[in-house]
């Protein structure tokens, strides 16, 4: 295999990320010398050097906006480098004289420490590329080890209680404390100081080198072999393949339950391993393959199907595999344009919760064959409890669950409501004298800061509200618990819409163009049941009327749900019966290709 | 001698450094001034002329950013070293030289913000007239190092020189002040004239839509690929022009764009999934497809309301020519029945009714030009591709073989085409073809290197030809020229022809040179594949009426998205 230059990420290995609260630090720094220069006084320019190095030794992740106007930042040899050059020229400008010898010294041991710096870095980044274990694992028996393989074991970390990046960055303490024992005077320790500061980074480069040079001393990991092995014996038949922006896991999530209860071997494939963080409560072989080799490596010729919960520009790359078939199984239901995107002709089969799915297909025409569209159910709803008719008790407090969608990838796909209505909404249940829920999308102002910015104020007003008010947590399961205790859901256009009729209460929709009601309702056909909110939310209070046990559109509800919903039955029962014919589909489709 | 280059350079370099960092510890002013002058100047030239020759370390943990700013503090450091008892000299050179370093960077900043409007950002065009925005141009990449404020680095050293030797620094101060106020002024013209400059994104997007809403495009033809590829549309341009329907380029990196200017069909540069759903005006009904190997493609294939058809860019075995993700468009366009076969349900999973054989998309035929006495040869490999799962191509592996078995031939001529993507993967790819242009050239006679576009003009004059499997065989094939494929991939001659089927109407090259020989003695003498190309030729292309082919698959598949068209694209 030819090898490119190195990813970025691999020449980012050990560095730090350079933001603007560092540069900020440097600038003390910076302040603190003119200052200490003015006044005569090399500790007030020493002093304001320590905030910066501090920061540096206890580097930690700051948040991503910080590290805006990337080329005027200082990376962390920049910071050292400003900061006891200040150092040094405010040591060597005020009284009393410095010796010469110990000032050159000290600024040799910092040019020292840079290179080591560098050095180790190198080291690592030469290590991470000879190695061959670019893909990690979860419940899955690799070579006795269930889950892998970490990161990179830092050489410096075996010994001792620091990696090695750091203890060299903190190694220029000594050389801070030298200049400062230069500039009182005091003779002979600060190289002394200087002398341990090059002991110390030797020492360090020594056991990289022993550990990642060419004796071996760490052993090259080649885990990637034993995955693909393991995925081999693992035999999956059936493949839940992922891939979304970092804070999309929740859409492979809701299919927890179900992959866990599948008898049929299964692999989870996941394109980018930050999802792990976000698929605890999958319990079945799960491996992150970032690259298309590492793709064709773990899927073996034993897989039948590969089902996609998303419908993202990488699915392409499991596609091009020949072999299985592929369909598409979402992550929710909805009137939505991605839910019936002209790309979905890319899979053999698409699967749809009920008949309106199909139907929504058939009006769009958009080339699909409708031939390829199954309705499943939506087996994700088993435990959402079904509300008996007129079981409200009057005078209750209501409790209503605000659940709006996210702005979408395009303005096309935006239902979104949290921005434009969003504020106003809650504040009206609020003043109604409603408990409310508040559920926003896990990916509400990925696109739209505006809708960030909203989000945040619904927030802060819901925790202000107190009482049985709250902000619901984005755990997997707490939009259906959020079901159960709600009395009135308003949304958007959006599978939660669709996936509340299972509990067959009231519920209301934004319209906040302004479509007519008739117009909206055909457009829309899971929100035929709904009342409409249009952006003047003149309908509000009849949306809490109807919660409240004035409910005139539960037989239309009943009705509507099983067209959105799908097959009566145990939506498990019937969904892994669905998988299991899928299966025989494909085994099918591979004897006629080995016969033609 | 790269390796010896290199560590000379950087030998030379880290010398440099070297001795500013102890000139100004000493102090040695002038000996400061003349190790400054020499780091700043073999920066310069580095930075502009021969980045690549510095070893990677010194590009990610000691970069040229950093090694200038140690320049600069050292610059401080010698001042507080010269004058240990002027604490306001030495605080003012501090500020000096740490503001200089950031008018380096800001300068850059705005170097690249300024060249980006100007290239039409935050999206760009051709052949389109925008109203009240300026058409974009191409300016040439900004210098990593801003040419004066690099020199000003120079200019407190010398200040310090000329006191040392003067034994007055007023020179040195007043160095530092002309420092300070060159960068504030500097960063405040700037800084209005982006002010004047600067318009909110979104309005330069919504002129260029409106200027395209106006031009009223029907089809829209949609272009992602590396550097060289743009060959793809351009092999399309003359097809579109004569549909006599208004047409709209659309392509996703800006490196496209000049070879598109004056292509007679409006372009657009559209880098985000939303510029593209955005450029999408309610008059388009058709999108064209060039090139499968990419998944930026979904993000036009996902807009709602558009009849989609891949239409590739030339005939060949390639595996991206048959893969089964084609299924995501509503059609699938090929030259003819091999296209056709490719497809075939159930292996692909294209259904055959949603493949339509329109004849070949080719440039015109050149008229053949009185050759030399000597025969013709062409040597047209193709490109990497995009992954190596796809590259199929024999130069890295046998292009230098290839290229002298045929210059050691005095009885014919060698033309060396190499594709125009060459190398935009693999850097190794363009120095082979580098050197092998070099290799041809220095054969002297009329030998020579041709560029890409002029590939059916080589074959036009061609008595034999070595190809890949790629649109160059199937070129090959519809000029009649007797053509080799050298084996790939460790494959045999049967293994190749069960692989690629299409290299069954020619040679397989496996051992150098003598397979090259017997199949250009053949070729040039008995011709034995003469009824295998030309039964080729006939599965190759439906028929050699393209145009005509080509335009009524537009209007039936506009006709068919005007039908689907009453539901979709609700009005948002």
């Amino acid at each position: 295999m030819r090898r490119g230059r190195p990813a970025i990420a691999a020449v980012r290995f050990g560095q730090d990320s350079s933001d603007v609260v560092d540069l900020a630090l440097v600038a003390l720094a910076v302040l603190g010398a003119v200052v200490g220069l003015l006044l005569g006084s090399w500790a007030v320019a020493l002093l304001a050097a320590v905030p910066s190095l501090a920061a540096d030794v206890l580097r930690g992740e700051r948040p991503a906006r910080l590290r805006r106007l990337r080329r005027v930042l200082l990376d962390r040899p920049e910071r050292s480098l400003v900061r006891n050059g200040s150092a040094a020229a405010a040591v060597a400008a005020t009284p009393p004289m410095t010796e010469f010898t110990n000032l050159a010294f000290l600024l040799v041991t910092v040019m020292a420490v840079h290179l080591a710096l560098t050095a180790y870095t190198v080291l690592g980044v030469r290590r991470t590329q000879r190695e061959q274990a670019g893909m990690t694992w979860r419940h899955l028996d690799v070579a006795g080890v269930q889950e892998g393989p970490g990161p990179l074991p830092d050489p410096v970390q075996d010994r001792l209680p620091i990696d090695g990046l750091r203890l060299l960055t903190a190694s220029e303490v000594l050389v801070l404390a030298g200049f400062a024992l230069a500039a009182g005077g005091v003779r002979v320790v600060p190289w002394v100081l200087a002398l341990l500061v090059l002991a110390v980074a030797l020492a360090v480069l020594w056991t990289a080198w022993r550990a990642w040079g060419p004796h071996e001393g760490h052993r090259v990991r080649d885990s990637d072999v034993s995955v693909t092995q393991a995925v081999a014996d693992l035999a999956p038949e059936v493949v839940f393949y992922f891939s979304s922006p970092a804070d999309g896991t929740y859409a492979l999530g809701v299919w927890a339950s179900v992959i866990n209860a599948l008898e049929r071997p299964v692999l989870v494939v996941l394109r980018e391993a930050g999802h792990l963080n976000g698929v605890e409560t999958i319990l079945k072989p799960t491996v992150v393959a970032p690259t298309v080799a590492h793709l064709l490596a773990v899927t073996p010729p034993s897989v039948r199907v590969v089902l996609y919960p998303t419908n993202v520009v990488r699915n392409d790359e499991m596609i091009r595999i020949p072999g299985p078939m592929h369909c598409f199984i979402g992550h929710g239901d909805s009137d939505k344009v991605g839910s019936f995107s002209p790309l979905n002709r890319m899979y053999d089969e698409i699967w749809v919760a009920g008949r309106a799915a199909i139907d929504r297909y058939a009006a769009v025409d958009e080339g699909i064959d409708l031939g390829v569209l199954r309705a499943v159910g939506r087996p994700q709803l088993a435990d959402i409890r079904r509300a008996e008719p007129a079981a409200v008790v009057a005078d209750k407090r209501l409790t209503v669950l605000y659940a709006p969608t996210w702005e979408g990838f395009f303005d096309e796909a935006d239902y979104s409501s949290v921005a434009a209505m969003g504020e106003r909404i809650v504040a009206g249940c609020l003043a109604a004298g409603a408990d409310v829920l508040f559920k926003p999308h896990p990916l509400t102002g990925h696109r739209l800061p505006e809708a960030g910015r909203a989000r945040e104020a619904i927030d802060d007003m819901v925790r202000r509200a107190g009482g049985g008010s709250e902000v619901v947590a984005p755990t997997p399961n707490s939009l259906y618990e959020a079901f159960n205790r709600a009395d009135l859901l308003i949304s958007d256009i959006s599978s939660v819409i669709t996936d509340f009729l299972a509990s067959r209460k009231p519920y209301a929709v934004s319209n906040r163009r302004d479509v007519p009601d008739a117009e909206f309702r055909a457009m829309f056909p899971s929100s035929s049941a709904a009342e409409l909110l249009g952006s003047d939310l003149s309908t509000l209070p009849t949306a809490l009327a109807d919660a409240a046990g004035a409910d005139p559109r539960r037989a239309q509800r009943e009705t509507l749900a099983e067209y959105l919903l799908g097959p009566e039955g145990d939506p498990m029962v019937v969904f892994l019966r669905e998988i299991d014919g899928f299966v025989e589909r494909a085994d099918a489709r591979i004897a006629r290709m080995a016969g033609a | 001698m790269r390796p010896v280059l290199r560590a000379g350079i950087t030998g030379g370099l880290g010398l440099a450094y070297l001795v500013l960092l102890v000139s100004a510890v000493v102090p040695l002013p002038i000996l400061f001034l003349v190790a400054a002058v020499v780091a700043v100047g073999m920066e310069l030239v580095l930075s502009r002329r021969a980045p690549y020759l510095l070893p990677e370390a010194l590009n990610t943990g000691l970069g040229v950013r950093f090694r200038l700013l140690s320049l600069d503090v050292l610059t401080a450091l010698l001042a507080a070293r010269l004058l240990p008892d002027a604490g306001r000299i030495v605080a003012l050179a501090i500020v000096a030289v740490l503001l200089l370093a950031a008018g380096r960077d800001v300068a850059l900043v705005f170097g690249r913000r300024l060249r980006w409007r100007l290239n039409g950002g935050p999206v760009s065009w051709r052949n389109l007239d925008v109203p009240g925005l300026p058409a974009p141009r191409s300016t040439p990449p900004v210098p990593q190092l801003d040419l004066p404020f690099t020199l000003l680095t120079l200019l407190i050293p010398l200040g310090y020189a000329i006191g040392s030797v003067t034994d007055k620094y007023g020179a040195a101060i007043a160095a530092q002040w002309i420092v300070i106020a060159v960068v504030v002024l500097f960063l405040a013209g700037r800084f209005v004239q982006y002010l004047v400059l600067n318009r909110p994104d979104a309005d330069v997007r919504e002129a260029v839509r409106a200027a395209i809403e106006q031009a009223a495009p029907e089809v829209v033809l949609h272009h992602a690929g590396r550097r060289g590829t743009v060959e793809q549309v351009l092999l399309w341009v003359p097809a579109l022009l004569a549909l006599e329907r208004p047409c709209l380029i659309v392509v996703r990196e800006p490196t496209h764009l000049d070879a598109l200017d004056g292509c007679g069909v409006p372009v657009v540069w559209a880098p985000r999934s939303q510029d593209v759903e955005l450029f999408m005006v309610a008059s388009v009904d058709l999108a064209l497809y060039p090139s499968n190997s990419t998944n930026i493609n979904n993000h036009l294939l996902r807009v709602p309301g558009i009849y989609d058809v891949l239409v590739g860019h030339g005939d060949a075995d390639e595996p991206e020519s048959g893969s089964p993700l084609a299924r995501m468009y509503d059609e699938v366009w090929v030259a003819g029945a091999l296209g056709r076969e490719r497809y075939a349900y159930p292996v692909s999973g294209v259904p055959a009714a949603k493949v339509k054989e329109i004849g070949p998309v080719r440039p015109p035929t050149p008229e053949p030009r009185p050759s030399g006495p000597r025969p013709t040869v062409v040597y047209a490999p193709s490109w990497e591709q995009v992954a190596d799962a796809a590259d199929l191509d024999s130069l890295l592996t046998h292009g230098e073989q290839i290229i002298e078995a045929l210059l050691a031939r005095q009885d014919v001529r060698t033309l060396f085409v190499p594709a125009a993507p060459t190398g935009s993967r693999v850097p190794a790819m363009q120095e082979l073809a580098e050197r092998l242009r070099r290799r041809v050239a220095a054969a002297g006679d009329d030998s020579a290197t041709w560029p890409p576009e002029r590939l059916p003009e080589a074959l036009a004059a061609a008595s034999f030809a070595v190809v890949d499997v790629s649109p160059a065989l199937a070129e090959a094939v519809r000029a009649d020229v007797p053509f080799a494929v050298p084996a790939v991939r460790g494959l045999d001659a049967a293994a190749m022809h069960a692989e690629f089927p299409t290299t069954q109407a020619g040679f397989v090259l496996g051992g150098y040179p003598q397979d090259v020989f017997a199949a250009l003695d053949d070729a040039l003498g008995a011709d034995e594949h003469a009824a295998a190309r030309l039964a080729l030729g006939r599965r190759l292309d439906a028929s050699d009426e393209f145009t005509g082919r080509f335009r009524a698959a537009v209007d039936q598949a506009i006709a068919v998205q005007r039908r689907r068209r009453a539901f979709a694209r609700p009005a948002a």
